[in-house]
């Protein structure tokens, strides 16, 4: 795909997924027309990259593990992650297994837009972890990195 | 997933069953700029100082322990030592004074124990150190926190046997002050060869004269770690797989401590001085360094192998930890503290592990005859004796040792004390009966070894 056809791309799938069929075939393929044109003599490779650096800056994440260890029971997933999304934690990654016997859930989330701090989210979810006789502990990733990455 | 699930189940285990914690961090505060003529000003401005810079300590401290979901057991404070602040020579209560107001600022900022109370006499005593010295057991008596440590040799300066004899009439003295709290004073009080600058572990601690203003040094523990991965081994498993095992274990304790560590500082706003690799054991069922010589296949602690044993996982330990962390320092070795290692108090009790047995362990290990209770009536110039054997072997290997004795009033071998908390509990033990007072009354020093002549 040449570079012209995929800013194009990106622009009509931007457009789309915000103002969906509202917007006439014809208008859409001028607008797109236009910003490829003006973006072809406004911005150099160099201005691109440094964009880019910022971008990847902005979206950094900082991410936390949340390891939920116990007896099996339904609902535990649902508890969970419904506290998480009230506390606007984004969920990255889950996994789940059975260690000798256990049911362990664990659950990478970032918390770099997070509501409330690591500490006070333990506190919401020892609550959880207590009426459904659970152990669940929050880390910061920082310590599986310092303990298992050189 | 960026960790594999059994790298965090590890971890989570480490820490939720395994006793794994931040041992300590200490926060070490140069007095220079406290010093006044008047010793009670000057431990005024040593409570502002201490204010300052640690008021926070123990909520910051709980906050980075909350991130990390790893304890971080004692919160704690060195001081430059106090006889060098205090200068020239001071009446008892003078020394009395100042040392309560230094104590009740510890007990306003949460920590448990402040080290500091303390002279480097390891050539000479001057007239102020002499005062100070005498003042020790009634500062420890009257005080809860603080913590005194003196040291009588270096290897590049010999012992100073007037102070080694000193000391065992301070013990005695310190013992009897506090009779009533079977001699608690003596726990607080720690004699040393080679004492580091900036040991974090109580009741050494002290912040040395070379060092900056203000620093945060950390100890991390982990003997309930190591005991169950040596544990999970087959008994047949050879040398190499045992080091290797504990090797591994010291790296990743290492790097949690350093990590937890540096956080700390930073939050506080001081630098972060050092990493203290030591295996110290608690009274906690499974945290013992006892338990792990067991099981490497001794059937008691304190039995034929014992030094070996110990010699290996101390090596152990610090080549795991060296490679995890950038600045180690203070004692980084095992603890073999009796009453505060379940197995080894048992033993001692079982009288499968004598104070002849501990001095031999002290050689390969940190850091010396640590929190042994020894029969009341044992006379000033046996502790000073026994002070001056382990104090030798320090000073000819070029290492730190100490010692920590309780000479518990009216207490015969076999009894038992109670301490309580992280001192755990301790059954006297007995100590050979012929007299070495002519030995040690001689007086003067004993010169430094030729191992001290590097230059």
């Amino acid at each position: 795909m040449d570079i012209q056809e995929r800013i194009e791309n990106n622009i009509t799938q931007v457009i789309r997924e915000e103002l969906a069929d509202s917007i006439h075939p014809d208008k859409l393929s001028a607008i797109i027309k236009k910003i490829t044109e003006k973006l072809t003599f406004t911005v150099t490779p160099d201005e691109l990259v440094l964009l880019r650096m910022k971008m990847e800056e902005k979206a950094q994440r900082e991410l936390a593990v949340v390891s939920v260890i116990g007896q099996d029971s339904v609902g535990i997933v649902a508890e969970v992650t419904r506290a998480l999304a009230d506390n606007r934690a984004n969920i990255e990654g889950m996994n789940q297994a059975i260690v000798s016997g256990y049911f362990a859930l664990i659950l990478t989330i970032d918390v770099k837009d997070m509501t409330v701090t690591i500490d006070e989210l333990q506190k919401i979810m020892d609550t959880i972890a207590e009426t459904r006789n659970l152990r669940i502990y929050i880390q910061h990733e920082n310590i599986f990195r310092s303990m298992n990455r050189i | 997933m960026k960790y594999e699930v059994s790298e965090i189940l590890e971890t989570i285990k480490m820490n939720a069953l395994e006793n794994l914690d931040v041992r300590t961090v200490t926060l070490g505060l140069s007095l220079f700029d406290c010093i006044t003529d008047d010793a009670v000003k000057t431990a005024g401005n040593v409570r502002e100082k201490m204010l300052r810079y640690g008021s926070d300590i123990v909520k910051t401290a709980d906050k980075v322990a909350g991130r990390y979901g790893v304890k971080i057991v004692n919160k704690r404070v060195s001081l430059t030592p106090l006889s060098l602040v205090f200068g020239r020579e001071r009446s008892l209560e003078e020394y009395v004074k100042a040392a309560d107001i230094i104590d009740k600022t510890g007990s306003e900022m949460g920590i448990d124990f402040i080290g500091g109370y303390s002279a480097l006499v390891h050539k000479g005593i001057t007239s102020g150190e002499s005062a100070f010295l005498d003042s020790i057991p009634q500062v420890l008596a009257s005080t809860q926190r603080l913590c005194s440590s003196v040291n009588v040799a270096t290897t590049k300066a010999g012992i100073n046997m007037d102070a080694v004899m000193r000391m065992g009439e301070i013990v005695k003295r310190a013992a009897e002050l506090t009779a009533d709290r079977q001699a608690i004073g003596c726990a607080k009080l720690v004699i040393f060869a080679n004492i580091p600058e900036d040991n974090p572990f109580m009741a050494g601690a002290l912040h040395g004269p070379g060092e900056g203003g203000a620093t945060l040094n950390v100890g991390v523990s982990g003997p309930g770690v190591v005991y169950r991965a040596i544990k999970s081994l087959p008994s047949d498993a050879d040398f190499e797989v045992v080091s290797e095992t504990v090797k591994k274990i010291a790296f990743k304790i290492t790097r949690m401590g350093e990590l937890v560590g540096r956080e700390v500082a930073k939050e506080l706003g001081v630098s972060f001085g050092i990493l203290d690799l030591s295996l110290a054991p608690t009274p906690a069922i499974g945290d013992s360094v006892a338990d792990i010589l067991e099981a490497m296949g001794l059937e008691a602690c304190g039995t034929h192998g014992t030094t070996a044993a110990l010699a290996l996982l101390n090596d152990a330990v610090k080549k795991g930890g060296a490679f995890a962390s950038s600045y180690v320092g203070g004692l980084s070795g095992a603890f073999i503290p009796v009453s505060e290692d379940t197995t080894m108090e048992r033993r001692a009790a079982e009288g499968k592990l004598s104070l002849d047995k501990l001095e031999a362990m002290t050689a390969v290990c940190s850091v010396g005859l640590d929190m042994i209770a020894i029969p009341g009536d044992t006379p000033a110039e046996t502790i000073a004796a026994i002070i001056a054997d382990e104090i030798s072997i320090g000073v000819v290997n070029s290492k730190t040792t100490a010692v920590r004795l309780l000479p518990v009033p009216g207490a015969k071998p076999g009894d038992e004390i109670t301490l309580g908390g992280l001192l755990g509990r301790a059954r006297i033990i007995p100590v050979h009966r012929d007299s070495a007072s002519v030995f040690v009354r001689r007086g003067g020093r004993i010169p430094a070894p030729i191992q001290s002549m590097k230059n």
